[in-house]
């Protein structure tokens, strides 16, 4: 496994430089980053901040469990993926995914399986800050 | 003489909430003591007693114990951490 000491879950800034260093190789030429942002078009009205909440211990596992499946079933190919909780402004940095691969496709392939998978069963949720003042959650079937 | 096994010992569990269920449950965790051999079921019946917000959003709950998802009919052993929380949405 990869990055066993990096925090998956975090409730601070994500930095895009230690991840790629962890999926670093001089036999892997190609490396594709997913980026997600808090933005400010929401499903109701305009969005001032997002709140992501967590259940950290069990999201740490899932992660893991999708890095080391995605990775098993792509020889060659090395996946890391962090995901920050707490209040963020519009435009702060939500989730990283970064895959790194000999070739492009396969990279591009694995970052994008991280991400819906992140979306299907990591346990994490959010809720918009409106504008108006409105707090509202996220329904899981419109994101 | 009174046997052992006449009586339930009781079990406690850890009942964490997220999201949508944090704001009805008006906490994030409680603890619940409660017979031995109480399924999942019965305990969201528990939970749902006690907090009546949490019971008008009983339909959109998913439920892990120890981290994993469950179904209604899964018992609980002593020390069990169940979490309740509404549908994944990820980031």
């Amino acid at each position: 496994m990869i990055g066993m000491e990096l925090e998956r879950i975090k409730d601070a800034e994500i930095d895009l430089g230690p991840l790629m260093e962890l999926v670093d190789d001089p036999e892997l030429g190609a490396v594709v980053v997913f980026v997600g942002k808090v933005r400010s078009n929401g499903e109701v009205g305009k969005v001032d901040a997002m709140t992501y909440d967590a259940y950290s211990e069990m999201a740490e596992d899932v992660m893991r469990e999708v890095e080391q499946k995605v990775m098993k079933s792509m020889p060659n190919v090395k996946l890391v993926m962090q995901h920050r909780v707490g209040k963020l402004g519009v435009g702060d940095i939500s989730v990283i995914v970064v895959a790194s691969s000999p070739k492009r496709a396969a990279a591009f392939e694995a970052c994008r399986m991280g991400i819906e998978e992140i979306k299907r069963r990591v346990p994490i949720w959010k809720k918009e800050h409106l504008a108006d003042g409105r707090e509202r959650w996220v329904d899981f079937d419109k994101t | 003489v009174c046997g052992w096994g006449i009586y339930e010992l009781p079990i406690r569990v850890r009942v964490v909430y997220f999201a949508q269920f944090s704001d009805a449950a008006g906490t994030r965790e409680e603890s619940y003591e409660l017979p031995e051999s109480t399924s999942v079921a019965e305990l969201v019946s528990r939970v749902s007693s006690a907090h009546e917000r949490v019971e008008r959003i009983r339909q959109m709950m998913n439920i892990a114990v120890n981290k994993m998802i469950v179904g209604p009919g899964s018992t609980l052993q002593d020390g069990d951490v169940v979490a309740l929380f509404p549908p994944i949405t990820g980031g």
